[in-house]
């Protein structure tokens, strides 16, 4: 299930200009197509197959959001928002999950998560709590177009 | 002596005439001599006693007085004249004649006396009878031809030899005590052994008599001897025959008896009485009529008399006979009438008790009539056939069961109806000719045609009998299973509708998995859209960008098809088919579908799957849930254990079942384990150890496998949890009739 070493499934995209935002989901298909919505949304996107990918890039401390699945083997959703809150890493977190529990989702917002987003998450949703989470940290680089 | 007289006259002229010339020539010589009468007269005398050695007594008497007459006129003075002058001349003379007579009458006497004894030994000789004769002192003193030739000694060896030295009467007592009574009765009569001079042993039968001088002491014993061996043999033989014969007459257990024509018992043998309770003094005399139940009285008469009609005939018959107490008994007669030596006709009866040999004939009879009402109502048909499978005969049941009259099928062969063998397989058949062969019980299935055509199922258990009298033979009892077939039918539908319900349960147990598996190809595909869409609404024409988003869309699409379609094929109720499987490929197809469930409890699933596992016959679907239910029991044993450590691993490797390859897939979990007594209970209907189990996975598992030729059981795992384990054959056999359709 573990993924192949850390690989920058993402491309520039067409505006430079826009937020660095992170996907972590263990499933490909989840991962690459979540990725490619955020960058025709006009940010930027990077994807990682597991918590560990992540953390080992180093994009951790240069990316404005982080989309993260929950339910993930070895290191889950929550264990990752812990380790980015220890390093004191205040990047605002989007859950989004298939199957977590009312438990999970609890520990979540406590421990600080912009937004806990249930799929299928619908391009509009997604797209609010994403602007909602850039504008909330203050880190949003660069107007965009009809905002 | 008439011999002796007939020879007397001329020998005594003979003799005469010799003596007449001896005298006149001792007459001459004496005169011319010039002797006296005295001495004359002596010269006389021994002419006339030499001549009485060889003469009768009348004429040497008539040349005494001749020599009386030829003293007185030549001899005595005066001379040639018959006067005798002087006085002593006259005693001379007579004392010449009284001595001449006198000495001749003595010799003569003597000497016929010798030629007597002579004549008397020569017919002794004669006689074919040993005769020996001894002294008191057992010296023998003759030894005749007879007994030359019964001892083979002559008797020049014998004679004047002691009768012990030719081992004839060593002073045993027996012979002392014949001494004595010869003496004191002057006979005896004994039979001896004796030896020969070769060494043979005869039986001889001695009569002595004692000879006894004038005075009456014993001086000789006189023995006949006669060689009683064969005869005494003849009599031994035909006294031991006689005994024999007795013997067997009185002690046979056979009853024998002679009756006269009347059929009054003349003689009976003790076993013969006592059998009917009576001794033979009572049954004696006695009508034979009497020891039959009265019933058979009259054919007892009759057959008596067939055998008077027909003498020297053998006749048989069976009758009953009363005992003296009233109880019955069942006896065989062979009977013969015959003449005996006095001229008699009596009928000779040999009896033979047969009460036994009856009631096991009755018994047999009503056992063979019991086994024939038994064959004809059984609920098998029966056959029998000879070595070539003709029918030899067949019961009620065979009958009706193929629509045959009994005459009909009696000479038909088995194979006019018998469809064909269909037992599993070619080494099945092969064992069943053999255990056939070997006159075993051998069981198979095949189809019986009626006379109609139709066919039906049967079961038939054969075997092979060798017949008294060498013939082979066979006995087929066949049971229409048209009924079986049909339940087994029926249970195998149930059964596979009832793994159908489990299969479904046990998919319901990873549903929610399902779900959420599905949820993710879905959503993939709604982010792909909505990119495109969002990019196209932008008007940001990215070609590659757009083909590959949507090329993703279609490659989700794809795997939510799949999904559904692993479910929708283990959800269906279709019916069990046997086709060639890859367990590797059944093992990634649970995986597929347990892989969404697993993830979710943090179950970590490992295979270790042998690359050279052979392929086995099997139903795909039955063996995914067995599979499948393996996985979620094993998944849910790991409920209450670290997250960290719920492994499972899903072992496939190479067995041996019966000498034959096989596939055993092993199932191992780190879970709660097993408790001993659970191990078997874990199989049974509606055992659970879930709160909402049905408590049938495991119970349906099994059978899927049991069908299947394989088996499944659990064990616990030597580090934690529990293996379940299942075997499977691999197909290495003729997958001839493997299937489990109706056979019909």
């Amino acid at each position: 299930m573990s993924q192949a070493g850390p690989k920058n499934e993402g491309r520039e995209m067409a505006e430079p200009h826009g937020a660095l935002v992170a996907v972590v989901d263990d499933d490909t298909s989840v991962r690459l197509s979540t990725c490619r919505l955020i960058r025709s949304f006009g940010h930027r996107c990077e994807s990682f197959g597991s918590g560990e990918e992540f953390f080992a890039s180093g994009f951790a401390e240069q990316i404005a959001c982080l989309v993260l699945d929950v339910r993930m083997p070895d290191m889950d959703g929550l264990e990752v928002q812990r380790r980015l809150f220890e390093r004191g890493a205040r990047i605002p977190i989007l859950f989004v999950t298939g199957r977590a529990s009312e438990q999970e989702e609890a520990r979540a917002r406590a421990a600080g998560a912009a937004a806990f987003l249930r799929k299928p998450v619908s391009q509009v949703s997604l797209r609010e709590a994403l602007d909602h989470a850039l504008s909330a940290s203050g880190r949003v680089q660069g107007d965009r177009d009809g905002e | 002596m008439s011999v002796l007289q007939a020879r007397a006259l001329p020998r005594a002229i003979g003799s005469f005439w010799l003596g007449l010339c001896a005298l006149a020539l001792v007459t001459l010589l004496c005169f011319q001599l010039g002797f006296d009468a005295t001495a004359t007269a002596f010269v006389y005398l021994v002419v006339i006693v030499a001549l009485s050695l060889v003469g009768s007594f009348i004429p040497l008497a008539a040349l005494s007085v001749l020599g009386v007459a030829s003293l007185s006129y030549f001899f005595a003075p005066p001379r040639f004249s018959f006067m005798v002058g002087n006085r002593q001349d006259v005693v001379v003379l007579g004392a010449f004649l009284i001595a001449a007579l006198v000495t001749t009458r003595l010799v003569n006497r003597s000497t016929r006396a010798a030629r007597l004894s002579e004549e008397r030994a020569r017919l002794l000789d004669l006689t074919h009878d040993a005769v020996i004769i001894r002294d008191m002192q057992s010296r023998i003193v003759y030894w005749n031809r007879g007994a030359e030739r019964l001892y083979g000694w002559s008797a020049t060896e014998t004679l004047g030899r002691f009768m012990h030295e030719f081992r004839m009467g060593p002073e045993s007592a027996a012979d002392r005590e014949a001494k004595a009574q010869l003496l004191q009765t002057g006979s005896l009569q004994r039979e001896l052994w004796h030896t020969t001079r070769d060494g043979k042993r005869l039986m001889v039968e001695v009569s002595g008599a004692l000879e006894r001088d004038e005075s009456g002491r014993p001086v000789a014993v006189l023995l006949t001897l006669n060689d009683i061996t064969e005869r005494k043999r003849a009599e031994d033989a035909l006294r031991k025959s006689e005994e024999r014969w007795r013997a067997v007459f009185e002690h046979n257990p056979t009853m024998y008896f002679m009756l006269d024509p009347a059929g009054t018992v003349i003689s009976v043998n003790p076993f013969g009485a006592e059998q009917l309770g009576y001794t033979v003094e009572e049954l004696v005399g006695r009508s034979v009529l009497d020891v039959f139940i009265e019933s058979h009285r009259e054919a007892a008469r009759r057959h008596v008399a067939d055998c008077l009609a027909h003498p020297g005939q053998a006749l048989s018959w069976e009758l009953r006979k009363l005992r003296r107490d009233g109880t019955m008994l069942w006896v065989r007669e062979t009977a013969r009438a015959m003449r005996t030596a006095d001229d008699e006709v009596v009928v000779l009866v040999v009896c033979e008790d047969i009460t036994q040999r009856k009631r096991a004939e009755d018994e047999l009879r009503a056992s063979e009539t019991r086994f024939r009402t038994l064959v004809d109502h059984a609920s098998d048909a029966f056959f029998m056939h000879d070595e070539r499978g003709t029918l030899i005969d067949v019961n009620r049941q065979a009958c009706e069961g193929l629509g045959y009259t009994r005459d009909e099928l009696v000479g038909m062969s088995r194979a006019d109806f018998i469809s064909r063998l269909t037992t599993t397989d070619d080494e099945d058949a092969k064992g069943i000719r053999e255990r056939y062969a070997t006159s075993d019980i051998a069981t198979l299935e095949s189809r019986h045609r009626r006379k109609d055509g139709t066919l039906f199922p049967v079961e038939a258990r054969m075997r092979q009998f060798r017949s008294e009298d060498g013939h082979q033979f066979g006995i087929a009892l066949v049971r229409d299973i048209t009924d079986r077939k049909q339940a087994e039918q029926s249970l195998r539908e149930a059964q596979a509708a009832l793994a159908h319900v489990t299969r479904v349960t046990t998919l319901g147990e990873v549903t929610a998995s399902f779900a959420h598996e599905l949820n993710q190809p879905l959503a993939a595909i709604a982010n792909n859209a909505n990119a495109c869409h969002a990019l196209l609404a932008e008007g940001i024409w990215e070609a590659d960008e757009l083909r590959e988003a949507l090329a993703d869309i279609v490659s989700d699409a794809e795997r939510a098809s799949a999904i559904i379609e692993r479910v929708r094929a283990l959800a269906k109720r279709s019916a069990p088919e046997r086709t060639e499987l890859r367990l590797g490929e059944v093992v990634r197809d649970v995986l597929a579908l347990a892989a969404a469930e697993s993830a979710a409890r943090q179950v970590t699933i490992r295979t270790d799957l042998a690359a050279d596992l052979p392929v086995v016959m099997g139903d795909r679907v039955q063996l995914q849930q067995v599979l499948l239910n393996l996985v979620v029991n094993a998944m849910d044993a790991m409920a209450g254990v670290d997250e960290s450590e719920r492994r499972l691993e899903i072992r496939g490797q190479l067995d041996m079942q019966d000498g034959r390859p096989a596939v055993t897939i092993r199932v191992e979990d780190c879970g709660i384990g097993l408790k001993a007594e659970e191990a078997d209970r874990l199989f049974e209907p509606f055992y659970t150890t879930k709160p909402h189990g049905m408590g049938l996975g495991l119970a349906i598992s099994r059978s899927i496998l049991e069908a299947h030729g394989g088996r499944l059981w659990a064990e616990s795992n030597p580090g934690r949890g529990a293996v379940f384990s299942f075997l499977l054959p691999a197909r290495g056999r003729s997958p001839l009739d493997a299937g489990p359709g109706p056979d019909r």
